[in-house]
């Protein structure tokens, strides 16, 4: 007899309502209104809508930072006020919200601390979380006199240090410069691979059609769109074919014979590069030629205890 | 049981993680940069300027209670602001979001912050005892051979020995009795008892106030294991004299021994008010069981009257222990002190914006020191209730005044007890159980209610605010 095993979602909302009242409590906006998502665990998870259509905010009653008026919210199976919960979760915040007096290399170790994580591990990690976010050489300057896109990769490995299971992100790429937004989602799609959860809001269609498996599309703090990107975009009844460029006669000869078979003229146009990818091998060269870099490292690499699965697993 | 203690080392690696935040936060602010410029400024600068009374000890005291008071008001300031500042900043500048993510506990943040305004404190208390005790040693190294030896009696710790009350029967007594009996006060019967504690408070009054030509008499009771030395004892009187206020007065203090009577000039002439030490010779001290001390108030043709303070108008000081004995004492209850406003500034930048828990906690820390004036009353009307002098029905306002104030007044009362700058400038002797357990019920039982309250507050309120 075969048996299923029934995974339980990383992320749970039912019915999520969130109201924000007045100094005298009475209601003003409703900035969810009975969402209802389900995040299995492995998955990258996007939220996409407007400004003001409810994405940070859930991401907020996710983290336990705004108490919902209404609903039921599990995280990792249980409620987001739970410590043990905040063991296995890492959080990039939308804005820079790290203390400006501290160095790099002082603010990850001190939420290495804060994690319980011992010295001999926290130094490790620091070491390859700095070396992650290509900040080895700024570790010793005060996150205060980062620009923007610096403290966000500061941000991201502080959400890291503990080797959480699931990560939640709010705008990842805001604020990046290419290198960063790449970096970014190479990172959020290694971590997928490895087994953790990813849950993030952007209102950059294209970073979250990259990394993202799935996505809800907010309005008003309603999902009005839920699915696999795959599912939502794909237009079955349209294919695109790429070719070596054949000479003139022959396009043309092609061109007849696709009219004639389909009874539509075909669009015929050159594909161009990735503009990104093309940014990329740019820096890439003009960076070894260089041999440093006064910002951020073009360069990346995962740290090594990412490569397996979270802490929690582990133990 | 590994995991237990695996958990409780995890515990205090957070705390000392939160603690080190809140002392990094503060030097790389430069708080306590100023913080330290301010001590200096309180134990090396003022002194620098400090002329005394033009005795070698009373400049002496006077260093110590300019830097102590200073001290004291510098870091009770700093621990006020900047607990109050701590977690309403942070809730602002929204770095408080980043911790509210991760496995701390409400009550452990509010712990980490107070914890590290404690070590501040009890470092900067350091610092100041360390330059008090340079400035001290400066000045008694600049002063001649004959002086320094005056000086140094200064720095000697002493016990304060109270007058003994009037003993029933006493001649005083029966006489104050039948004055009020007399007087026609009392309109309704009364026992004995009552009718005695009326007159020992009146008497006990009547003692304070020394007209000119008058003469008052105490007697004390000397501990047994007196030592033989010549500064052992000496007479305390705290005093002020209205309307004279840079004039010279004299009085004559007598002090009688069971083999005759010694006499001793007060020397008054350059302030009317304030401290007075007098070293008493006494002969033979360990034979001495009880001293009976007289003040004539030899300025007559002045029209001088002394009016001796209600709590330390005339003691004797007998010689305990050394000065720094004394005023480590006085600075654990000093940090046990600061160690209340810390908790207090916290528990209410928890509760509040950064601008509104500064005032709050300014506020309540001068509501808190004006409670006494609205509890003031005669303490006779609160047991004898003989005769009463007071308005018999008071506005509603004073009224008020005094519900209110009662019980502000009974939480106040610990942290007042010892007022440990006039204790260690005069050398009075800090009893050690008073230091600990001041210290016990300052640095953890009002902190653990405070605590206990920032807890929930922070625990109840969210941590992040708005819609996007």
């Amino acid at each position: 007899m075969m048996q299923t095993i029934q995974v339980q979602p990383a992320v749970s909302i039912q019915d999520l309502t969130k109201v924000f009242g007045d100094f005298w409590r009475r209601p003003r906006v409703h900035a969810v209104d009975g969402l209802c998502l389900d995040v299995m665990p492995g998955e990258v998870f996007g939220l996409l809508g407007p400004n003001g259509s409810g994405k940070s905010t859930t991401l907020k009653i996710l983290l336990g930072l705004l108490h919902p008026t209404g609903g039921v919210v599990r995280v990792l199976g249980r409620l987001p006020q739970d410590v043990a919960v905040k063991r296995r979760i890492g959080y990039v915040p939308e804005e820079n919200y790290l203390y400006a007096g501290l160095t790099p290399r002082e603010t990850l170790d001190f939420f290495g601390q804060i994690c319980g994580l011992a010295r001999d591990v926290r130094r490790r990690r620091v070491h390859e979380l700095l070396d992650m976010a290509g900040l080895t050489d700024a570790a010793d300057r005060p996150v205060g006199g980062f620009s923007k896109g610096m403290a966000r990769r500061i941000a991201l490995a502080q959400a890291l240090v503990n080797n959480p299971e699931l990560i939640i992100l709010d705008e990842p790429t805001a604020g990046l410069d290419p290198i960063g937004c790449r970096q970014m989602k190479d990172i959020i799609r290694a971590l997928a691979a490895s087994g953790r959860t990813v849950v993030l809001s952007s209102h950059l269609l294209a970073d979250v059609a990259d990394v993202c498996g799935r996505v809800a599309i907010l309005f008003n703090g309603k999902a009005h769109a839920v699915g696999a990107i795959s599912d939502l975009l794909e237009r079955k009844e349209t294919i695109r074919l790429a070719l070596p460029a054949p000479g003139g006669e022959g396009l043309e000869a092609l061109l007849k014979c696709i009219e004639e078979q389909t009874g539509f003229k075909p669009a015929v146009d050159h594909p161009a590069a990735d503009l990104e990818q093309f940014f990329l091998d740019v820096v890439a060269r003009a960076h070894a030629q260089a041999g440093y870099a006064t910002g951020a490292s073009p360069q990346i690499h995962l740290p090594s205890f990412l490569e397996g699965g979270p802490d929690e697993e582990k133990r | 049981m590994k995991s237990s203690a695996n958990s409780a080392v995890a515990t205090l690696r957070r705390w000392r993680g939160l603690m080190g935040l809140a002392l990094r936060l503060a030097v790389r602010s430069r708080q306590v940069a100023c913080l330290v410029v301010l001590v200096v400024f309180a134990c090396v600068v003022v002194p620098l300027f400090i002329g005394g009374d033009g005795t070698p000890d009373g400049l002496m005291r006077t260093i110590l209670r300019y830097a102590l008071t200073l001290t004291g008001w510098i870091l009770g300031f700093a621990a006020l602001v900047m607990g109050s500042l701590s977690i309403s900043r942070e809730r602002e500048d929204r770095p408080l979001q980043l911790l509210a993510v991760r496995p701390v506990r409400a009550w452990e943040l509010w712990l980490g912050k107070w914890l590290a305004l404690m070590a501040l404190n009890g470092v900067l208390l350091l610092l100041a005892a360390a330059l008090m005790c340079a400035s001290l040693g400066l000045r008694l190294w600049h002063m001649p051979a004959t002086d320094r030896a005056q000086g140094l009696a200064a720095l000697t710790c002493r016990q304060a020995l109270k007058p003994l009350p009037f003993q029933a029967g006493d001649p005083a007594l029966i006489r104050k009795m039948d004055e009020i009996r007399h007087a026609g006060l009392i309109t309704r019967p009364v026992d004995a008892a009552v009718m005695e504690k009326d007159a020992r408070f009146h008497l006990g009054e009547e003692l304070l106030v020394v007209e000119p030509g008058a003469t008052r008499q105490w007697t004390f009771a000397l501990p047994d294991d007196m030592a033989p030395a010549a500064d052992a004892l000496m007479l305390h009187m705290k005093f002020s004299i209205p309307g004279r206020s840079q004039q010279t007065v004299s009085g004559l203090w007598t002090f009688q021994l069971p083999s005759g009577s010694d006499k001793l000039e007060m020397p008054m002439a350059r302030r009317a008010a304030g401290v007075l030490l007098l070293p008493l010779a006494v002969p033979d001290i360990r034979k001495v069981k009880t001293l009976v001390i007289r003040f004539v108030n030899g300025d007559a043709a002045h029209s001088t009257t002394f009016i001796l303070d209600q709590t330390q108008g005339v003691e004797l000081r007998v010689r305990e222990s050394g000065f720094v004995r004394n005023l480590l004492k006085g600075l654990l209850l000093q940090w046990s002190k600061l160690a209340v406003l810390a908790a207090l500034g916290v528990t209410l930048g928890a509760c509040f914006s950064s601008p509104v828990a500064v005032f709050a906690a300014l506020g309540l820390v001068v509501a808190f020191s004006l409670a006494g004036f609205f509890t003031m009353e005669s303490p006779i009307h609160d047991d004898g209730d003989l005769h009463d002098h007071s308005d018999p029905s008071p506005h509603w306002t004073v009224r008020v005044g005094r519900v209110l104030g009662k019980p502000v007044a009974w939480v106040v009362a610990p942290v007042q007890k010892i007022d440990v700058v006039e204790a260690v400038a005069t050398g009075e002797r800090i009893g050690t159980r008073d230091a600990v357990s001041g210290f016990f019920l300052l640095a953890t039982g009002y902190p653990l209610v405070l605590g206990w309250i920032g807890g929930r507050v922070l625990r109840r309120r969210e941590p992040a605010t708005g819609v996007d």
